[in-house]
């Protein structure tokens, strides 16, 4: 099996490699900047606080334009005082209706290479306004008026800080990448936006510019890698700055929602525990809840553990330590897939012993009455060990769930960490609810399926149930197998 | 729980159970979720039947939803195509030329066969980027599928003419008149007309062009056109008029301004002249502007400013070997004017192998006119001029080209017909040209 | 404590599940996030709105039965508020409708129509300066008239008559303020006799409110799509520009003669004149949907500019449809396997014993029938609806002819195993007709604010509901609120089974 994926593998990945050349050679027909070769590309993004307004300008001259600035290029501080001192005149900021005047604070410029040996040029500059402090619903516009009106990309986006855009025209995050990678859609056409409008109330989460270094609410120190955070985690971290005691318990119970969803999505090992309790049936119930006890401690933990360090300030790359997790919770499930592969043989020989010891008598000391199913109670338990339950837990939660993570990250970053831990606690919980939930159900019906087999210990009866339960064995044995695979390619 | 009851709820929980392993497993709801509200026609209507106010970029949104909607049209994927390469051509944007590719190879992957359109529009975008060659291919392949494909009519029309292939391109033009009269026809058989010298017949196709336009941008483009028209007669206050309303319909348009400028220099005014080069150049720094406002420094004598505009376009010639591109035109003139000759050469060649227009012609005459070949370059000269075009710069040519050989009739003849052709020719080639008949009538 | 039993746990197993499905699909309905809606405008290529032709209409005047009105309309999706040019007719063109009446797919008879600009001061561009109250109203600054030619194409050549000349064409209904009474002071006095006062011969030429009621929808079954999301008409609000003109049978049938040749065949043309002045044919329209129904889209150019006499070119689209497989395969019902001599019938030579002449030559033409009775309740359905007054016998304003279309390409006319009843779901227009020539209704005003408002869903009447199975993108998050159903079953499942005292009831 692993031969045959690996081939697959290889297949795929020569066929993506031929297309890919193929894709490129022609493209290097075309120019090389990817918006053309004479373009001035123009981006800004705009931070509106309580009583003063940030802006990032960032200019991105290709390579004739850089040309067409002769051996201005060979002074880039005064090309970026010149370049910027031309961008504060030509934007226009208004807060109520009312002008408001944007100085200058800082300024530079980079040139790189473009294509054919010749040089692009990055300008960024950084405004800042001020005026009174703001009311509710206060309208802000910024527009600018660049003379020369070069071809080139024009890109504007808002954010508040301390504030809340009630209504805004521009989004909040550039689809750029400030400049840095136009986006290839077919179906867009290359931005031209001159000019932003924004209703802006004081009050909200702080927030930073798009280019500024320090983290904010809504990535709060997410070191790349980690992955977006769905709808419901953004709306738990936007609300996790938001004070009082009904914002607590809506928090909490966001969170364990949060958990619960997160837990429906693939991996979490809710298949394996279906197989796992199904086969071990008895005290499903207790068992279950056992193991989502477990999944819950293990993937809490496991997030403190790396909350803590990546809040240190360590720079750890996740991509490597999520596949070590994933492939250390493989390992487990399959020891888990081998005792329960075991345990079959056990069943098996176990059956066969009820043979033997049927065709020497009834009395074997097990008490047992042949006329139920599997559901008989023995003395040496058929069902899950403590330790294997725990495992399965382990296994389940071990990996740190990207969002569960962000939320702590947030609640340190804005400095309420013991509410971050709260969240994280809630998540797990509905983590576990949910894998209880479903591992319970699932047993359930693959344990009726089980009664509803014919109880018959010889001939195809026999061979069905073996079927099953080495089935299913095989199966969480195979889940077990992908896990670590997958966590290998990945490192 | 009874029988009946027990099974129902046997049923339920393993449904809910699928459903709960399958959500979770990954398959994914759906979520296209298509707009309600009147919706934008279908593709299977004629996207040319629908035209109102005739927006290029208005038709280009309509299109990006539409095919949001629904992706598998062929026939709007094509549209988009053509639309972008409309747009490119409009703002001068090349980058909406790989997006244009790209959205074409996409109507051909839905409809591989009989895509007339799609092809139509490939053709489009190829001579857009001077691959004539290819053009003509393309919209040979569209019309052999549909034979009245308006895009495939014009623009085979046009890789023709670029061509070289003046002949036949006549008998593609009167063909696609035929079929698909159109404003795009008017104009190209104008352009037909004024190549052969006959103004008079160019111009009154422009108009009934201009008439017949409701887009904005074309109308913009085709007055400009016009306003080229009437400055080369002399006629400087029908070319203003003209170039007034042009910039009524379209402030944007590239072509009005270039055409401005030149009327300046038409008029005598070359500082307002260099006004508008410089913000022309400042919004697009395409070479032939950049080429018009490095001569205009270079005559009024700031040569220092005229060496950066020629920088720049060393810059655009170096991308251009880099990318492959053709510019290899307007390379040569500039070089085998203010650079080297040698290059000019070259790069004259190049064009000439690739399309043996009288333009090339003209330029690589120039090009061995500059290395001393005056021979070969008096040939080609003719070639260029065979046509009877009223361009200055191939009549000054073959004039100067013919005063080195030491024939001095000709040479005055072609000279003053050059410099007569023109008013709002560049004043340094227009001095470098009197130079010459000055000697040639001494 | 409480033994646990199979009961509690596959109750405590419901419950768990009842909540999980909940929350997911609740994850579901919330995660889709705001989608923008836009405002959707019709695609706006360059094209030549003034030449195409979009509508032919053929009937017996209902209110002057020995009448015919042949009407036609051109340039779609005129925006009321399509200022500031508004829609003028084209002035290089030739607008026409032509009738065969001997059924040898060569027009007999061609109604020509040729307009010309007028302005009162080239000062301005605007189409008014001030309000508007008569076609001779000072105050409008543009108008066209028109020459309306009948030309009867005979062996030996043909001749001319003009019937009108200089006409008025009624203006576009700019709005209220330029227009206070439109209806009265503009469309109403834009119709005109051809002959004296009182004859059988009328004319009208102008704005009216699109007549054509089709949800465009339907088209996107080229694409795979299906009719699960129909029902506005997506002309409800635009205008058009229409022609009619209104004549006794007797100046339209051969020889003169209705009671003896009562079938005529009729269909519009546009031409244009190219660059030599030759006048060059480029739209053509006789049976509506035609073009986008039946011939193909590398085809369709061809189309416009050929003559019926050459319809034997297109007569495999007609044996073998494109359409009728593509219905085949999107809804798995049967229609009749080629070759399709229904279609041939509706198409290209009328149906016998109805609207087919004598000797016919097969053409695509809109036939009509002069002397079938004018019915009383007009069925939208036509003759499938048991109206034979009705389309494909000519066709009336009310005709619903994309149900029509769709229900005889399906097979309707073939035989009771291929009935069906596909439609759009749009079976009225958004205006009703008027009751006096030209019939179709006055334009939508250039001041209404809101003009496509009434493009919702049109009532079904008894047995007219779409068969179509409703399945492709659709606008409701069919899982999730699936999961929410669920689990909402699953958790009173789950409650219901763990209130029951075990003891009391029959165990498992």
């Amino acid at each position: 099996m692993m031969r045959a994926s690996r081939k697959a593998l290889l297949r795929t990945a020569l066929v993506l490699g031929a297309a890919a050349v193929a894709v490129l050679a022609p493209a290097s027909a075309a120019s090389a900047h990817p918006l053309g070769n004479f373009t001035v590309n123009h981006y800004t993004g705009l931070l509106v606080g309580t009583d003063q307004a940030d802006i990032e300008h960032v200019v991105d001259l290709a390579e004739i334009p850089t040309a067409q600035l002769g051996n201005r290029i060979d002074d880039l501080d005064r090309l970026a005082d010149d370049q910027c001192t031309n961008v504060t005149d030509s934007l226009q900021l208004a807060v109520g209706g009312d002008p408001v005047e944007l100085q200058l604070a800082a300024a530079s410029a980079v040139a790189s290479q473009g294509q054919a040996g010749l040089d692009v040029t990055r300008v960024t500059c950084q405004l800042r306004g001020e005026y009174e402090p703001l009311g509710d619903r206060t309208t802000v516009t910024l527009a600018e008026d660049f003379t020369g009106g070069q071809i080139g990309w024009r890109e504007i986006t808002a954010r508040g800080d301390s504030t809340t855009l009630d209504a805004s025209d521009v989004p909040t995050d550039s689809i750029s990448d400030r400049l840095a990678t136009y986006p290839t859609d077919l179906l867009d056409s290359p931005l031209d936006v001159r000019s932003a409008s924004l209703t802006v109330s004081p009050g909200g989460p702080a927030g930073e510019l798009e280019g500024a270094g320090a983290p904010d609410a809504s990535s709060a120190g997410t070191p790349d890698g980690l992955g977006a955070a769905d709808w419901m985690t953004e709306k738990v971290a936007a609300l996790l700055d938001n004070g009082g005691a009904w914002w607590l318990v809506l928090i909490l119970a966001l969170a364990i929602v949060a958990g619960a969803a997160h837990a429906l999505l693939p991996g979490h090992g809710k298949t394996l525990m279906a197989f796992y309790l199904a086969d071990g049936q008895a005290r499903s119930v207790r068992a279950a809840l056992r193991v989502g006890l477990t999944v819950t401690a293990a993937h809490t933990t496991s997030v403190f553990v790396l909350g803590i360090v990546l809040a240190a300030g360590a720079t750890i790359a996740p991509a490597p330590v999520f596949a070590t997790l994933t492939a250390i919770s493989g390992v487990i499930v399959c020891w888990l897939g081998v005792g329960l592969i075991r345990r079959a043989r056990r069943v098996q020989a176990h059956d066969s012993a009820h043979v033997h010891a049927h065709s020497h008598g009834h009395d074997d000391g097990h008490g047992h009455d042949h006329s139920h199913g599997h559901d008989h109670s023995h003395k040496h338990s058929h069902g899950p060990g403590r330790g294997s339950l725990a495992a399965l837990g382990i296994a389940g939660g071990v990996v740190p769930s990207p969002s569960a993570l962000i939320l702590l990250l947030v609640g340190v970053a804005l400095g309420k960490t013991w509410l971050g831990a709260l969240v994280v606690l809630a998540f797990g919980v509905g983590m576990a609810a949910t894998l209880t939930g479903v591992g319970l159900a699932a047993a359930d019906v693959v344990a009726r399926v089980q009664g509803w087999m014919p109880t018959r210990r010889t001939g195809w009866a026999r061979l069905a149930r073996l079927t099953v339960s080495y089935g299913g064995a095989a199966g969480v044995c195979a889940v077990g197998v992908g896990l670590v695979l997958r966590s290998a390619f990945t490192i | 729980m009874n029988g009946p009851v027990r099974v129902a709820v046997a049923a339920v929980v393993a449904t809910a159970v699928g459903l709960t392993l399958a959500v979770s497993g990954g398959f994914a709801w759906d979520d296209t979720s298509s707009q309600s509200g009147p919706p934008v026609p279908a593709g299977g209507i004629d996207p040319a039947a629908l035209a109102t106010a005739n927006d290029v970029d208005a038709t280009v949104a309509a299109l990006q939803a539409r095919l949001r909607d629904q992706p598998s049209d062929a026939r709007s994927w094509a549209t988009l195509g053509l639309a972008y390469v409309e747009q490119a051509r409009v703002s001068g944007d090349p980058s909406l030329y790989p997006r244009a590719a790209g959205v074409l190879d996409r109507s051909l992957t839905e409809q591989p066969d009989d895509n007339a359109l799609a092809l139509a529009g490939q053709a489009a975008l190829a001579s857009a980027r001077h691959r004539f060659g290819a053009a003509l291919r393309r919209s040979e392949q569209a019309l052999a599928i549909n034979p009245y494909e308006l895009g495939a009519l014009a623009v085979r029309v046009d890789a023709l003419t670029e061509l070289g292939r003046y002949r036949t391109a006549r008998t593609a033009l009167a063909q696609a008149d035929r079929r698909r009269p159109s404003v795009q026809i008017f104009a190209r058989y104008s352009y037909a007309y004024e190549l052969r010298g006959r103004t008079g017949e160019a111009a009154r196709l422009l108009e009934r062009a201009v008439t017949g336009s409701s887009a904005p941008a074309d109308r913009a483009y085709l007055l400009s056109l016009l306003a080229d028209l009437h400055r080369k007669a002399g006629q400087l206050a029908a070319s203003g008029r003209a170039l007034t309303q042009a910039l009524e319909a379209d402030p944007e348009s590239l072509a009005a301004s270039a055409s401005r400028a030149r009327l300046a220099v038409a008029r005598g005014d070359l500082g307002e002249a260099a006004r508008r080069w410089r913000e022309l150049v400042e919004r697009a720094p395409l070479p032939e502007y950049v080429l018009a406002l490095g001569e205009l420094y270079a005559a009024t004598d700031r040569p220092a400013q005229a060496r950066r505009q020629f920088d720049v376009l060393e810059a655009t010639a170096q991308l251009a070997r880099g990318n492959g591109v053709d510019t290899g035109l307007e390379t040569a003139r500039y070089q085998a004017d203010h650079g080297e000759p040698a290059a000019a050469l070259e790069s004259a060649r190049t064009a000439w192998r690739k399309a043996p227009s009288i333009w090339a012609a003209d330029a690589l005459a120039w090009a061995l006119h500059r290395k001393g070949r005056d021979e070969p370059a008096l040939r080609r000269a003719r070639e260029a001029t065979r046509l009877g075009t009223p361009d200055p710069l191939l009549w000054t040519h073959r004039g100067a080209i013919e005063a080195s050989l030491g024939r001095d009739v000709p040479a005055a003849t072609h000279l003053r017909r050059g410099l007569t052709a023109d008013p709002g020719l560049s004043p340094w080639q227009r001095d470098a040209a009197e130079k010459v008949l000055v000697e040639v009538v001494r | 404590m409480r033994p646990i039993t199979g009961s509690h746990r596959t109750a405590a197993a419901m419950t768990a599940l009842g909540g999980v499905l909940i929350t997911t699909g609740l994850i579901g309905l919330g995660g889709q996030g705001a989608t923008a809606s836009s405002h959707r405008e019709a695609p706006l290529i360059a094209g030549e709105p003034q030449y195409d032709n979009t509508d032919v209409y053929a009937f017996r005047s209902p209110n002057r039965r020995k009448t015919v009105t042949l009407a036609a309309n051109w340039i779609p999706f005129e925006e009321p508020a399509g200022g500031p040019n508004f829609y003028p007719w084209a002035n290089d063109a030739r607008y026409s409708i032509h009738v065969d009446n001997d059924g040898d797919a060569v027009r007999d008879i061609t109604f020509r129509w040729t307009f010309d600009d007028h302005y009162r001061s080239r000062n301005t561009i605007l189409y008014n300066n001030g309000p508007v109250t008569s076609l001779n109203d000072p105050n409008l600054n543009f108008y066209q008239t028109y020459d309306l030619e009948r030309i009867n194409q005979r062996p030996g050549g043909s001749e001319g008559k003009m019937l009108l000349n200089n006409a008025r064409v009624a203006p576009s209904y700019v709005g209220d303020a330029s227009m206070p009474d439109y209806e009265n002071d503009l469309f109403e006095k834009a119709r005109v006799w051809t002959g004296k006062p009182g004859s059988s011969g009328r004319a009208f030429a102008g704005q009216t409110e699109d007549s054509f009621f089709i949800d465009l929808r339907v088209f996107d079954l080229l694409y795979g799509g299906d009719f699960s999301e129909v029902g506005d008409d997506t002309l409800a609000g635009f205008n058009v520009n229409s022609v009619a003109l209104q004549l006794s049978r007797r100046q339209l049938a051969l020889r003169k003669e209705p009671r003896e040749n009562p079938i005529i065949g009729t269909w519009s043309t546009t031409s244009k004149q190219g660059a030599n002045g030759d006048y060059r044919q480029v739209s053509r329209l006789g049976m509506p949907l035609v073009n986008e129904l039946v011939i193909a889209l590398k085809d369709k150019d061809k189309f416009n500019a050929s003559q019926p006499s050459g319809d034997a070119q297109f007569l495999d689209y007609v044996l073998d449809p494109e359409l009728a497989r593509l219905l085949e395969a999107i809804y798995g019902i049967d229609t009749p396997p080629p070759p399709r001599n229904d279609l041939v019938a509706v198409f290209l030579t009328g149906v016998e014993g109805l609207n087919q002449p004598d000797g016919v030559v097969p053409s695509e033409q809109l036939r009509l029938n002069m002397s079938t009775p004018v019915s009383e309740n007009p069925d939208r359905l036509g003759v499938i609806g048991g109206d034979n007054q009705g389309y494909p016998n000519g066709r009336r304003l009310t005709d619903d002819v994309i149900d029509i279309s769709l229900q005889v390409v399906a097979g309707e006319l073939v035989g009771p195993r291929y009935e069906n009843d596909l439609g759009d779901a749009v079976n009225v227009n958004d205006v009703t007709f008027r009751d006096t020539f030209p019939y179709m209704q006055v334009p939508a005003s250039g001041s209404d604010t809101a003009p496509h408002a009434n493009s919702g869903f049109t009532p079904l009447t008894g047995g007219d509901a779409p068969t179509a199975p409703t399945s492709g993108p659709s606008a409701v998050p069919v899982a999730p609120l699936s999961a929410v159903a669920l689990g909402l079953l699953a958790l009173a499942a789950g409650v219901a089974v763990w209130t029951k005292r075990p003891g009391g009831v029959a165990s498992a």
